[in-house]
């Protein structure tokens, strides 16, 4: 298959730019996107506990009333799993897809996924490490200075 | 050339052997004269009955005319010797006039001689012919005119027992003779000259019927002995290609009346379309540019926000490289400059440093 014909999808005035590491703005850009999945994945989450909790207590079925610290605690794990799951299984989230990103390792391919999700870990426990790339000459943030990854503009579907 | 002709040579040797029976008479077997030139005088009479005289008369102006024309002919063969003599290059105008003058008399001479002599035959049958009838009716006279006529008989009888054996003689003496004799002519003869201010060469060839003659040529014989491949080894094809204008010859093809004959139906007909087809979508490896259309988000919106996310993250760069005081061109020589990481499939375009 590595001989046939690559016939690229990507847009002519965005293929320059493809292969380059990303700039802050679209990467948070993505972080947002995926915030948003979170959103509604907790939402999610809720109503099935919700449902759940109907059905085991019935007529004394009553909303549950979650605190704070167990919000955050179960968004910052399923945010982690849930981009240690994207980068290791297609290199992207779904907030990446939407900007145009990939994570990659210094080859240019997918990583795997113990590094998937240390990277997550450190990104939900740190996020505020992604500012570095806007600083770092590579344009990586903390978490890629320490797990040996980049973020690059990626248009197309197909990853490594 | 000759020898191929027989048989008018023994056509002419025999003409001596008919004289008994038109002359009636073995008497007139002796004398030379009534021979060809008689047959020329006969039809000459206009068919009447000729006289002993009349003939007589007739041979006398035959044979003048021959021998005028023999002394003729003799005269033009010395006069055209005449210039080959070594002594001079060029003729003696006084000789040549001298030897036509003496010819020219030499003939009147004899046409005059001729002329008289039949005249005297005239006078002579006309004054002795009356006489001499009643002379051979003379009884003393009768028995020496009957043994002329027996001598005459028996002579005539011997010559007709002897003719085949002489005539045999005479026609081989004839075939050996002829030959040389022609070839003695032929050999003073420049037929070449002859062919070329005599014959009319363009008439003879408008006579011939040359259609006629390709007919009766076995062209595929000809052929058949031609050795082809011999033929064809000895010439230089790349010498006659290199003297043809390739260029002007493909100029006059008009291409779409070719292209017009081409049956391109036909031709697609004989595909296997479907074989074509598939073999292109593996080689392009369409399901995968289908799944990228269609599995992308690469609506409009998107990509605008894609390019607007680029955008901003270049002004973001040039901001901190403002502020950090970097050079963003000394950064295309660092070694640790963020590459394409290794995706050739993407285009190279070394895009800005972002």
């Amino acid at each position: 298959m590595s001989d046939r014909t690559q016939i690229s999808t990507v847009p002519g005035e965005a293929r320059r730019y493809q292969g380059l590491p990303a700039g802050l703005v679209t990467r948070v850009g993505a972080n947002v996107v995926d915030l948003l999945v979170l959103a509604v994945a907790l939402v999610v989450i809720y109503g099935g506990w919700a449902a759940v909790r109907l059905l085991i207590r019935g007529s004394e079925f009553d909303f549950p009333t979650p605190t704070f610290a167990t919000v955050y605690v179960v968004g910052a794990v399923v945010f982690t799993l849930y981009l240690a799951a994207s980068w290791a299984a297609t290199g992207r989230t779904y907030g990446a897809q939407v900007m145009g990103l990939r994570i990659v390792d210094r080859d240019g391919h997918r990583i795997g996924g113990l590094r998937a999700l240390a990277r997550s870990v450190l990104c939900v426990l740190f996020p505020i490490g992604l500012l570095w790339c806007a600083v770092s000459r590579e344009k990586r943030s903390l978490q890629d200075l320490i797990v040996r990854t980049s973020v690059i503009y990626d248009w197309a579907i197909r990853g490594r | 050339m000759v020898n191929d002709a027989p048989g008018g040579q023994d056509r002419d040797m025999s003409t001596p052997s008919h004289l008994p029976e038109w002359s009636g008479s073995g008497l007139d077997h002796g004398t030379p004269e009534p021979s060809p030139e008689v047959d020329a005088g006969a039809e000459a009479a206009d068919a009447a009955e000729p006289t002993g005289t009349a003939l007589l008369e007739q041979a006398v102006r035959v044979t003048t005319g021959l021998v005028a024309l023999g002394i003729a002919s003799v005269a033009e063969g010395v006069r055209r010797t005449l210039p080959a003599t070594p002594s001079t290059d060029e003729p003696s105008p006084e000789r040549v006039d001298a030897l036509g003058l003496a010819t020219g008399a030499l003939l009147g001479f004899t046409l005059l001689a001729g002329d008289r002599v039949a005249g005297a035959v005239r006078g002579v049958s006309r004054t002795v012919g009356p006489p001499a009838s009643w002379i051979a009716g003379v009884p003393p006279l009768g028995p020496a005119a009957g043994w002329v006529r027996t001598t005459a008989t028996s002579l005539d009888e011997r010559w007709r027992a002897s003719r085949p054996g002489t005539e045999a003689v005479a026609t081989a003496f004839a075939r050996e003779l002829v030959p040389q004799v022609i070839d003695a002519v032929l050999d003073q003869l420049d037929l070449t000259w002859l062919v070329a201010e005599r014959v009319d060469l363009d008439d003879l060839v408008a006579r011939v019927d040359i259609e006629r003659v390709v007919a009766r040529v076995d062209l595929d014989e000809v052929a058949s002995k031609i050795d082809v491949d011999a033929v064809v080894s000895r010439v230089d094809l790349d010498a006659i290609v290199k003297r043809i204008d390739l260029d002007a010859i493909v100029a006059r093809v008009d291409v779409d009346a070719v292209a017009r004959r081409i049956d391109v139906e036909g031709i697609i007909e004989r595909l296997d379309m479907a074989d074509l087809a598939r073999t292109v979508i593996e080689e392009i490896d369409l399901p995968e540019i289908i799944r990228q259309s269609t599995g992308s988000v690469a609506s409009e919106t998107v990509r605008g926000v894609r390019m607007q996310g680029i955008q901003a993250d270049e002004s973001v760069s040039k901001v901190v490289d403002r502020v950090l005081f970097r050079n963003r061109a000394s950064d295309a020589g660092d070694p640790d400059q963020p590459t394409t990481h290794g995706r050739p499939d993407q285009t190279g375009d070394p895009g800005p440093d972002v």
